[in-house]
């Protein structure tokens, strides 16, 4: 016989954890959900931003298979990600690596990497678009004192997109570090002490626990940096504006041309609903591949 | 003398002006028929009702101008806050965005989400689609019933009409001449009293004039954009006896062979390893920096260069246009527009009419090197500019604006697509320009 009768859980019980949740749901709705939704019904429009709103079904994809700017665009953007995300990553790591120490120098150094990721995009845009300037920037006065030849940067078509990842590079280094820094810390230093006595040198110890253990880290890195080399725009907007000759176009920055400057919105939301699709099986491929739940055993 | 020439100059202006007329646009709009001038009596009973649409009420007015010269920013910041002293209920907010993709992208928007900016300085290119898709307000009412409209040049509502309608006014007519270093002409053995004057001289002294170290330019002979040429492209191509427009039958044409051999020009500044490359709109040009020795220039430049007090500011001269089977610039039109959706127009019209003042344009005119738009400023303008001052005045004759089409941002568009290609050695100029056509014609086509 039981002395207690156990409460029957309500349907309706959590009313107050709804009601917390309720203002972020809202926000997603109206914000994120809302606008998604829209775009993918004005990609089946030839909406002109003003007056002109008609179904053409999918004309606007018929359009995106054989406009060359698109698929120039979808080519650069993967170049971009390419060039991007791998050294990102792996300096990311080797910096955090060198970095984890408690030392006063490693504190200088890990805030002097992390300042730039403070500053907008934009504004570190501008400032590499002077030290790219070709008659008076700062890498030619450089080059002209160490009496290498000045180069024409974002100028020249062969050389504008890496230009572009360089600048992304710059900015954002400092951020795969920190996350990094954190997977390391986290890591219990009993680990490193037991190989150490099992007699394992350094490089062994960073394969064999610290890789694994930064699993985790690495896939949501991995993660968060292909969905924002996907979304390149600000850099490309200010360094380049998609040139010379299309060469750093990328997707974002053809919708935001089609869409605002060619008056082409249904078109730019066809190109987006594209990208989102594209970003998606990306994702997608990534959990189903990517190791993201990590149960190291460490007992 | 010195009093024979100004009142010379001051029918140079107004016939000059009147001259760069014939190149902004599709001919003259008819501005009404011509009205006898009011009385002092009719113009205070008129300025009167007209103050009386004034609403006392707090108003708050919008106000975008393209163009970001520090100069002109200057000034305009100046003025507002002068009217608004004057008028203690009217708040005028502005802004200003550079030309071309950045100007075109923020009225867009702003005209498609229902916050159309009440007052607009805009360039001519802008008229013919946004008087079409009635973004801007006809102003021919309030032309018609302004005591001050005799004082202001014919030329100045002509580029601001379309279709027989007058949409703006022009605050300025810029037009583009030859800049160029005394002191490089000096160095490189040419004579700086004898300028280029046609295509041939003028890649000529800019192979003299090109310092290189290495296989790098350090300081090019002559400076032209690698982009967003079509300001470049388009007075050469006249030059050249090009029409680029058939404005007749509302097309474009600018495959012909005189652009693409004007082209082919250009191109070869770039693929015979003569300019140091930037793009117009994006960078600075070389030639403000001092890294080139020759430039097409206009007013603003001039202005841009005071302000930044470069040492070699006295080693400037000026020099006409180069010519080849006629004489061309290219020139650009400022003019004053106000939306159609502006829920304040009386007050919107009323700074507009403040910006007109004389005491406004005299100070737009010494300050930022805006032209005399009023009749009987011209001496003053001579004043403030004597040494650009003959040149410009003498390049309004002959400079020409961006046709007055409603296709005029695809057609800029294209040409500039084709700029690039022919600049880089991507295609040959013909081929270039061939392709540019084709996809406007598709587009347009749409």
């Amino acid at each position: 016989m039981t002395l207690f009768k156990a409460k029957k859980p309500r349907i309706g019980h959590e009313r107050v954890g709804y009601l917390l949740i309720t203002p972020f749901y809202l926000f997603f709705l109206a914000i994120i959900l809302l606008p998604g939704i829209i775009a993918v019904i004005n990609s089946f429009t030839n909406y002109d931003l003003y007056k002109t709103y008609n179904f053409i079904g999918l004309d606007n994809y018929k359009a995106l298979l054989i406009d060359p700017l698109f698929k120039k665009a979808l080519l650069n953007t993967l170049i971009y990600s390419v060039l991007y995300i791998i050294p990102s990553m792996s300096l990311g790591l080797l910096l955090a690596l060198l970095l984890s120490g408690e030392g006063r120098g490693s504190r200088i150094f890990r805030t002097g990497f992390y300042m730039p990721y403070i500053i907008s995009m934009v504004c570190a845009s501008t400032i590499w678009l002077w030290m790219f300037d070709p008659a008076a920037g700062f890498l030619n006065q450089i080059l002209a004192a160490m009496g290498f030849e000045a180069s024409t940067w974002l100028k020249d078509p062969a050389l504008a997109m890496t230009c572009v990842v360089f600048v992304s590079l710059w900015k954002n280094l400092g951020y795969c570090m920190l996350i990094n820094l954190s997977g390391i810390k986290g890591i219990p230093a009993y680990l490193y002490e037991a190989a150490e006595i099992d007699g394992a040198n350094a490089f062994q110890r960073f394969k064999n626990i610290t890789i694994p253990m930064l699993q985790p880290t690495t896939f949501f890195l991995f993660i968060t940096t292909c969905i924002s080399s996907f979304n390149v725009f600000e850099q490309v907007n200010v360094l380049t504006n998609g040139g010379p000759m299309n060469s750093t176009t990328t997707i974002v920055h053809q919708i935001y041309i089609r869409g605002f400057s060619e008056f082409k919105m249904g078109y730019a939301s066809a190109i987006s609903v594209v990208l989102m699709l594209i970003i998606t099986l990306i994702t997608a491929i990534n959990f189903k591949y990517g190791n993201q739940g990590q149960d190291t055993n460490i007992g | 003398m010195k009093k024979n020439c100004s009142k010379i100059s001051v029918l140079l202006v107004c016939l000059m002006l009147l001259g760069l007329l014939s190149g902004c646009g599709n001919g003259p709009a008819s501005s009404g028929p011509q009205q006898e001038p009011l009385s002092k009596e009719e113009m205070v009973t008129t300025d009167s009702l007209e103050e009386s649409k004034i609403s006392d009420e707090p108003v708050t007015l919008s106000f975008i101008r393209a163009g970001t010269d520090e100069h002109a920013q200057a000034v305009y910041t100046e003025l507002i806050e002068e009217y608004m002293e004057d008028h203690p209920n009217v708040t005028i907010e502005y802004q200003q965005y550079n030309y071309g993709a950045e100007l075109e992208t923020k009225l867009n928007t702003l005209y498609a989400s229902g916050s159309a900016p009440d007052i607009v300085r805009a360039p001519i290119s802008t008229i013919a689609q946004r008087a079409e898709m009635g973004q801007y307000a006809a102003l021919d009412d309030y032309i018609d019933s302004w005591a001050g409209k005799d004082d202001i040049i014919q030329a100045a509502y002509d580029v601001g009409s379309y279709k027989d309608q007058r949409y703006g006014i022009a605050i300025n007519i810029e037009a583009s001449f030859l800049f160029y270093r005394k002191d490089h002409f000096i160095e490189a053995g040419l004579d700086p009293e004898k300028p280029p004057t046609t295509w041939e001289e003028l890649h000529e002294y800019a192979e003299k004039l090109t310092v290189r170290e290495g296989n790098s330019v350090v300081r090019s002979g002559f400076s032209i954009p690698v982009g967003q040429g079509h300001t470049v492209i388009i007075p050469f191509a006249r030059q050249n006896g090009g029409q680029l427009v058939d404005i007749e039958n509302n097309i474009p044409v600018f495959n012909e062979e005189q652009t693409a051999e004007a082209l082919g020009y250009l191109a070869s500044f770039n693929l015979d390893n003569l300019i140091i490359p930037f793009v117009n709109n994006q960078d600075q040009n070389p030639f403000e920096l001092g890294k080139a020795s020759m430039m097409i220039g206009t007013l603003s430049n001039y202005n841009t260069l005071l302000a930044s007090d470069v040492e070699w500011i006295e080693h400037l001269m000026f020099a006409p246009m180069i010519s080849r089977e006629t004489r061309s610039g290219f020139g650009g039109c400022q003019i004053m527009f106000m939306s159609e959706e502006s829920k304040h127009k009386e007050e919107a019209w009323d700074f507009i009419k403040f910006l007109f003042s004389d005491d406004s344009v005299k100070k737009l005119v010494a300050d930022a090197g805006a032209t005399p738009v009023k009749t009987g400023l011209a001496d003053e303008f001579l004043e403030s500019y004597p040494d650009i001052g003959p040149t410009y005045l003498d390049a309004l004759t002959y400079c020409e604006g961006m046709p007055k089409v409603e296709w005029a941002a695809l057609f800029e568009k294209y040409l500039n697509i084709a700029y690039e290609e022919a600049m880089y050695g991507q295609k040959d100029a013909q081929a270039a320009l061939d392709d540019a056509m084709k996809q406007l014609e598709a587009e347009m086509a749409e």
